[in-house]
């Protein structure tokens, strides 16, 4: 499904389809998924057209850039460290590209979109929410529901530590596709209720190709988001 | 050497020399750099908090307060009678003051709701007795935009001392219904149906979890409490859907939110005549 697109083109497999049809000069892009659908006239000139997995925080709409993610916990011993693999809501996005520029067409998606909240109304965070499995190992995904996240645990303090969630900010959310979606992220525990979480360029197998940030790329560009990642203020559990 | 001495002080104007100009206005130049430094700093600073022409405004004010303070330096070298002007100054501060209080105490307010910010541009508020959506915030006056569509524009100072209430001030908030079910109905399935719509909601959050009980055995219903968390900025649409959802959902299940009703017993005692029956009149009926 993702990649580069040549226009007018269709896709179609599953509950999933979208087409872009030439109507005269102008060109009507359509699209369903499920119950949900879009339709839209365009006027693409040389645009490019991408398919692209992107940061899983636009549907319904958008109300945060924060992903948490619960999963089993998994407690971690004083001063180590360890790498577990968790699933995260995918959401596939449209793009147009013109001379760098990328502009969001469309988005949807097959995960069921749910929203919670990260610590307290006063000086929490909206998050989009996600159970995940947990595994050490590569665990089977659904290309058009859920990707892959490779996470690593390091538990910097002196003592044991139970850890059940992890919240990481899309404003920097490098995501990459090929056989599978797949993102990588750190958690650096400092106690139970304070960790700091960073998205990592790092694809998961080689071959993979990085997906166009559209948070990033639309908004932020000139923000240095990957250095600031996000702190877990209130709990890992 | 001698001709520049006899051109200082060489009488312009009364008793005002040469010298007492060139002193006045190095006093005033300087006054200028330093109102455009100090308006450089505040633009630097404030530039995120206040709209553009709000801060030219107020960069304006400050700069004037500036150079009225080195006119005041300044004017010693026109051998001014300062008991005079402070007299007169004293005097005319008086009436200026009376004249602009309102506006003052404004102004101030309006720069401690820059400064404090309890409440920022497009967050739903009340202010005193008016509801709505903040517009804009200006030095002298903040706008709402009502419920109704009703543009309001309330005086800085009137707010500064109104009750407050920031509706999204907090990132989510709660909200419940009473849903009302016969007492013949199943509760635990009537729970059941709720708790599975809220699940499948986007915007009802899983954290804090929905709660759901039943909260009152009612004179005609046994009354359901669901109270639900949301974001702020979602929990009107998700109020407005949810309540809908919920009736459709239980009625589709048999589940009717009941009327009013009162069962009446009579009691027959032996002998009398039986009760009356009575029967629905037909012509009652709507069509």
């Amino acid at each position: 499904m993702f990649g580069r697109y040549e226009y007018p083109c269709r896709f179609d497999e599953g509950d999933v389809m979208f087409c872009i049809e030439q109507d005269g000069a102008l060109y009507r892009y359509r699209r369903s998924c499920g119950e949900s659908g879009a339709d839209m006239t365009l006027t693409l000139a040389d645009a490019d057209l991408y398919v692209h997995p992107i940061e899983p925080v636009h549907l319904p709409r958008e109300v945060t850039r924060f992903l948490e993610i619960e999963f089993p916990s998994v407690t971690l011993a004083p001063e180590s460290d360890t790498t577990i693999y968790l699933t995260f809501p995918l959401e596939v996005g449209i793009i147009m590209g013109y001379k760098n520029e990328h502009e969001l067409l469309d988005v949807f998606s097959k995960a069921t979109p749910k929203y919670s909240l990260y610590g307290t109304p006063e000086s929490g965070v909206i998050t989009r929410y996600w159970r995940s499995i947990i595994s050490d190992r590569l665990p089977d995904t659904d290309n058009g529901v859920d990707g892959i996240l490779r996470l690593r645990l390091t538990n910097a303090g002196k003592s044991w530590v139970d850890v059940g969630r992890v919240v990481l900010d899309a404003t920097f959310m490098p995501i990459y596709f090929g056989p599978f979606v797949s993102m990588t992220a750190e958690m650096l525990v400092y106690s139970r209720d304070l960790a700091e979480t960073h998205v990592l360029s790092e694809p998961i197998i080689g071959g993979m190709q990085e997906a166009i940030q559209v948070i990033t790329s639309s908004r932020l560009r000139l923000i240095s988001a990957e250095a600031k990642g996000f702190l877990m203020e209130h709990g890992v559990k | 050497m001698t001709v520049a001495v006899e051109f200082l002080n060489e009488v312009v104007f009364g008793n005002i020399r040469v010298a007492d100009l060139i002193v006045f206005f190095v006093i005033i130049s300087a006054s200028i750099i330093v109102a455009r430094i100090i308006g450089a700093h505040i633009k630097k600073s404030l530039t995120d908090r206040v709209k553009k022409d709000e801060l030219e405004k107020l960069i304006r004010i400050v700069q004037v307060i500036i150079v009225l303070i080195g006119i005041f330096i300044g004017l010693p070298s026109f051998h001014v009678d300062f008991a005079e002007l402070l007299l007169i100054g004293g005097a005319a501060s008086i009436i200026i003051g009376f004249a602009s209080q309102r506006l003052v105490t404004s102004i101030g307010s309006g720069v401690f709701l820059i400064v404090e910010r309890p409440v920022t541009i497009g967050d739903t508020v009340k202010i005193g007795e008016t509801s709505g959506t903040i517009e804009d915030i200006r030095i002298l006056s903040t706008t709402i935009k009502t419920f109704e569509g009703i543009y309001v524009r309330i005086p800085n100072e009137t707010v500064f001392n109104s009750e407050i209430t920031n509706y999204v001030a907090n990132v989510a908030r709660r909200f419940e219904y009473r849903v009302g079910i016969r007492y013949s109905d199943d509760a635990e399935k009537a729970i059941r149906i709720i708790r599975e719509l809220l699940e499948a909601h986007p915007f009802v959050l899983k954290n804090p979890s929905p709660s759901i009980y039943v909260d009152e055995l009612g004179v005609n219903a046994v009354i359901i409490m669901v109270r639900i968390w949301a974001p702020s900025r979602e929990w009107w649409s998700v109020r407005t859907e949810m309540l809908l959802k919920i009736k459709t959902a239980l009625e589709s299940e048999g589940m009717t939110i009941p009327f009013p009703q009162r069962t009446v017993w009579i009691k027959e005692t032996p002998g009398s005549a039986p009760a009356p029956v009575l029967h629905p009149d037909v012509s009652d009926k709507h069509p």
